[in-house]
Order: C-alpha cells, then structure tokens, then sequence
C-alpha cells in the first residue's frame, strides 16, 4: 500500500536545465562548495523527496542539547513530510525520530551541507549520505537507516551544519 | 498507615493472591463483582491482549504499546496509534493496574479497565487501534485460535464485545509483579545493595521528601487513610515547562485543565507508579525525559529549566507548580544512590514470566523463541 501510495504521490523530478539559483533554498549557504558525494539511487522515495523539494516546510526548532531532544519530535511519513528545522545559534541540533515500526528502513533527505547521526545499538546508516538520485542537481542528499526495533531515536545535528535545514524522512519498508 | 491500607478491603472480590500471584505484603485489590477472575477469562484476555488483528489495520495489539520488556510500556516519546498518529502523552505502564483506581494521566479516563479498554480499542481522537465491533467480531470468530479459548471463558455464551473488555481487563489485572530487590527487602528484609539502600534512605528522607508523592508500596499517588486515591493530592504540577513565563505547559497537553477548565490545574498530572521505572523509559507524562537522571536533577532544582527547542522556559517558576517542589541539594553520590534506588525497584521477573508473555510465535531470523506458542502465520 505504500508502495502505491508513493507511486501515486511521485512527480518528475526537477529539470536539471533550470537555472541553478532558482533550487537553492534561500536559507542555504550558496557560498558553500558543493560537497563531494556519490549519486543516490532514483527511486520512488527520492521522487517523492524530489517532488517536495520546492515546498518551505513545517518549521520546528530543535533542541541544543541531548537531554531536550523529547522536545522535537517527527514521525516518518507522518501528516508532516516537509520539515524546516530551526537549529540553535551555535553547537550541536538535536531531534527525535519516533520510528513506528520494526526492522524498518527509514530514507532520511536533507540539505546537503547537513551533517547528522543517530548514535543508537538499534540503528544502522545503509549507505551514508549520497546525492537525491532523482534531483542530483539540487542541494539535497538521501541517506537510508536501517532500524531494528521500533521507538524513538535522537538524531545528532553536527555543529558545522546550516542554521535552518529542510528535512524530509519517509518509511522505505 | 500500611495497616490502614491493608484493612481497608476495595469494593469488589479481592484479586486471589494464591492464583495471581499477588505477593504478600500487596494491599488487596478488587476485582469487579460483575467480572470475576477464572484463569480461562485470563488466557483469553492474554491471547486478546497480544493480537495485532484487534486494530483496524493489523499493526497494533495491546501488548506491542505495552511491551513486558519495557515495563509495559513502549519506549516511545510519546505513543503512536495504529495509524502512526502521535498522541499527546507517554504510555503508563500496566504493571500492577490492579491497584489503580484512577487510570490515564489527567483523571478523565473511565475508572474501571473494562471501561478503559474501549479507549485505545475504539477512541478515534487520537486514533489508538481504530476498533469497532462489527469489524472485530468475524476477524476474531474466523481465527481459529479464539473458539475454545472463548468456550472455556464464557462456555455456551455468544460472543460480545463486553466479554473483549471482560477478559482484557482480567488478563492486565494478573499482571502482578512484586519481585523486585525493593519487595524482597519489603517484604522479608532481605537488604538492598549498599548503594540503593542509601538511595532509598534519601527517597524518603525529610529532605527529599520523594514519598511525600510516591507513597506507599506502589510508589505513586498518595492516598487517604482509607488507602483510596485521592483525585487532588494524587496530581501535581511538577515544574516542567513554563512556556509563556505565566506557567503555560506546551499546547499538545497542558494537564487536569483540559478536563476541568480550572486556570489551577494548567500541567497538573497524575503521580506514576516508580514501580519498574529504570525500565519505562522515556519519562514524564510527554516522554520529553530521556535520561531518569535527568528527572532528578530537575526535582533537585526545583523545576525543569528548557534551554532550547519549541518549549523553553524555567519551570521552577511556574506559578502553578505544587509547594512540594521546591528542591532540594544531592552530591553527585546521592544522585548515583538514588538512582540505584530506582533500579531496586525493577521486577525483572514481570518481564520475563511466561504468563505475561504473547501466546503468538515471535520468530526472529527464522527462529522461533517463545516456543511453545500458537503460530499465527498459517494459513
């Protein structure tokens, strides 16, 4: 059902032909260099991510610390799939994912520039960051987690990422 | 005041302590007159509680949010329903329900668990499990697990829904567990390690005052001389937000306030059981704790101070907060025995007793490992 839920929902990707500024976020640090990374695969879960990648998105702050990450919660393919998440000032970001199911793999896009991790016995990065694959010329990467037990799981912003990411998270299976 | 307590017979038949299991040194518990406990009722009730078919869409049973292994609880921050709603609130632990005559956090839940069940079972705001009768009723006759499970419950009887109630309610109050390091010492003075007995000398010191809240053999809610819960004194507002400095709690649940409108009861919640707390986390009445280290330290200051994120501000200020939160000074030793206190009050037996376990076939990469059990899979 998701599956054709997802088939129903994808789009076209964005026209790679399109001037360049025309996809960059406006919270994104253009100045940046794009960061070297392999291409994602393009799959109804990067369509969909892709299809998304105009919309501003919920915001939610987040919190600054570990001990406050119950404050900031998402769940994925929840009501919300776009979110804008507002880091602190400085230092670290943290959030809570709240996995509903078990042995669920789980597709994490984000800004590009976005650095994060999920330091939990339960939780396996796949692949590791790499481009949309069905946007690789917008400023977004895909990532896939594998989660063994259902619950909820801190996710680590690191330092160095922009202020004010866009954040997708969708159940792959 | 124990004896108080003990003298103190419920309304209803006492919970059989022989057959459940109930440990000596509990107070009695009462069970319906309308709905007495039969071991039959139970294994029904267990068979119920564990099965996913009890949603509208298979992917919620009882017992996957209220998970032996967590205390009976599911470890999420806050509960998601069948569909993946979030809902408002943590999941308290059904551990020694039996007890409770109030149920839920804020008061407003139906007082008896026959009447509770239908709130996860067929509440829709927020969505739990989506039931309804008329759907649940041929899935549960067409399985051919349930017809002599039902037979020896209710023997020539046809199939209602209060029965559904009936033997959930009788399978959550067998869930008795009075095993733990802290019963062992309750109930045969068998001493606690070194460092949870200086954990529990400051629980319940004058100064920390913690069972000023967590009273009794349960660790929750005070009661009355007549070992009733008594709706105000068992409900408290802790110091956990103060979101608009006036001492507002988050919009997704502010306390009694949203039963009783009254400006006093803004963050007020019930006080939880301790009972397997090391166990039952993330904690708070929202999951927003996901340290029990955490807890103390903002009972130590009097109230939760939020640095960042949605909800900031200094709970220790809010006007709302109850006068016996008022903080206290712990040795980073103190929070350590405390904290090994908390651990004592663990009964790792509750989460590992067969009669609590799921009747069905947990299978794990291709390995059964609750053999024996009933093998819903086939066709």
């Amino acid at each position: 059902m998701i599956n054709a839920l997802l088939l129903a929902l994808a789009c076209t990707a964005p026209d790679s032909s399109e001037p360049q500024d025309t996809q960059v976020l406006d919270t994104a640090p253009e100045e940046l260099p794009r960061r070297e990374l392999p291409d994602g695969v393009d799959d109804a879960f990067s369509q969909q991510a892709c299809s998304l990648f105009e919309e501003e998105g919920e915001p939610m702050l987040i919190a600054g610390s570990e001990a406050e990450a119950g404050q900031a919660l998402i769940v994925p393919s929840g009501d919300t799939l776009v979110h804008r998440l507002e880091l602190p000032e400085s230092g670290p970001g943290y959030l809570t994912v709240e996995v509903p199911e078990w042995m669920s793999t789980i597709r994490f896009f984000a800004d590009e520039q976005a650095t994060y991790s999920i330091d939990h016995v339960d939780a396996e990065e796949l692949t590791g960051i790499r481009r949309a694959g069905a946007c690789p010329d917008t400023e977004i990467h895909d990532n896939r987690y594998a989660f063994h037990a259902w619950g909820s799981y801190v996710l680590r912003f690191d330092e160095d990422s922009p202020r004010e990411i866009w954040f997708v998270a969708l159940i792959e299976s | 005041m124990l004896a108080l307590w003990l003298a103190c017979a419920q309304p209803g038949t006492p919970l059989d302590t022989g057959l459940w299991g109930v440990p000596e040194h509990f107070p009695p518990a009462a069970v319906p007159q309308d709905n007495p406990m039969t071991p039959e009722k139970v294994e029904l009730g267990r068979h119920l509680f564990y099965d996913p078919g009890l949603s509208v869409n298979g992917t919620r049973s009882c017992g996957i949010c209220h998970e032996a292994a967590k205390g009976f609880t599911d470890g999420f921050v806050r509960a998601l329903g069948a569909t993946n709603e979030m809902h408002p609130r943590n999941t308290l632990s059904l551990a020694n329900v039996a007890w409770r005559e109030d149920l839920g956090w804020r008061g407003d839940a139906p007082s008896s668990l026959e009447e509770q069940v239908l709130v996860p079972l067929s509440g829709h705001d927020p969505l739990e499990m989506g039931m309804d009768w008329e759907t649940l009723q041929p899935r549960l006759s067409q399985n051919p697990i349930y017809p002599p499970l039902w037979e020896a419950a209710y023997p020539g009887q046809e199939w209602t829904l209060e029965q559904v109630q009936q033997a959930l309610a009788s399978f959550e109050r067998s869930i008795v567990g009075g095993g733990s390091p802290y019963d062992r010492y309750l109930r045969d003075g068998i001493p606690l390690e070194p460092a949870a007995e200086r954990g529990r000398q400051l629980f319940f010191s004058r100064e920390l005052a913690c069972s000023r809240c967590h009273g009794g053999v349960f660790l929750d809610s005070p009661t009355s001389a007549l070992g009733r819960v008594s709706a105000r004194h068992g409900y408290f507002n802790t110091g956990l937000y103060n979101v608009d400095g006036l001492g507002a709690y988050p919009e997704y649940e502010q306390g009694l306030i949203e039963v009783t409108g009254a400006p006093e009861d803004m963050g007020v919640f019930r006080t939880p059981s301790l009972r397997n707390v090391a166990q039952s986390g993330p904690w708070l009445h929202d999951g927003s704790a996901n340290d029990l280290g955490d807890v103390i330290d903002a009972y130590a200051r009097g109230g939760r101070r939020i640095e960042s994120g949605p909800n900031p501000g200094d709970g220790a200020e809010n006007p709302y907060k109850h006068r016996l939160i008022r903080g206290f000074e712990l040795s980073q030793q103190e929070r350590s025995d405390l904290l090994a206190f908390l651990e004592a009050l663990s009964d790792s037996s509750l989460m590992d007793d067969p009669r609590y376990q799921t009747p069905f076939c947990v299978v794990l990469q291709g390995e059964v490992q609750n053999a024996p059990c009933v093998d819903d899979s086939a066709p």
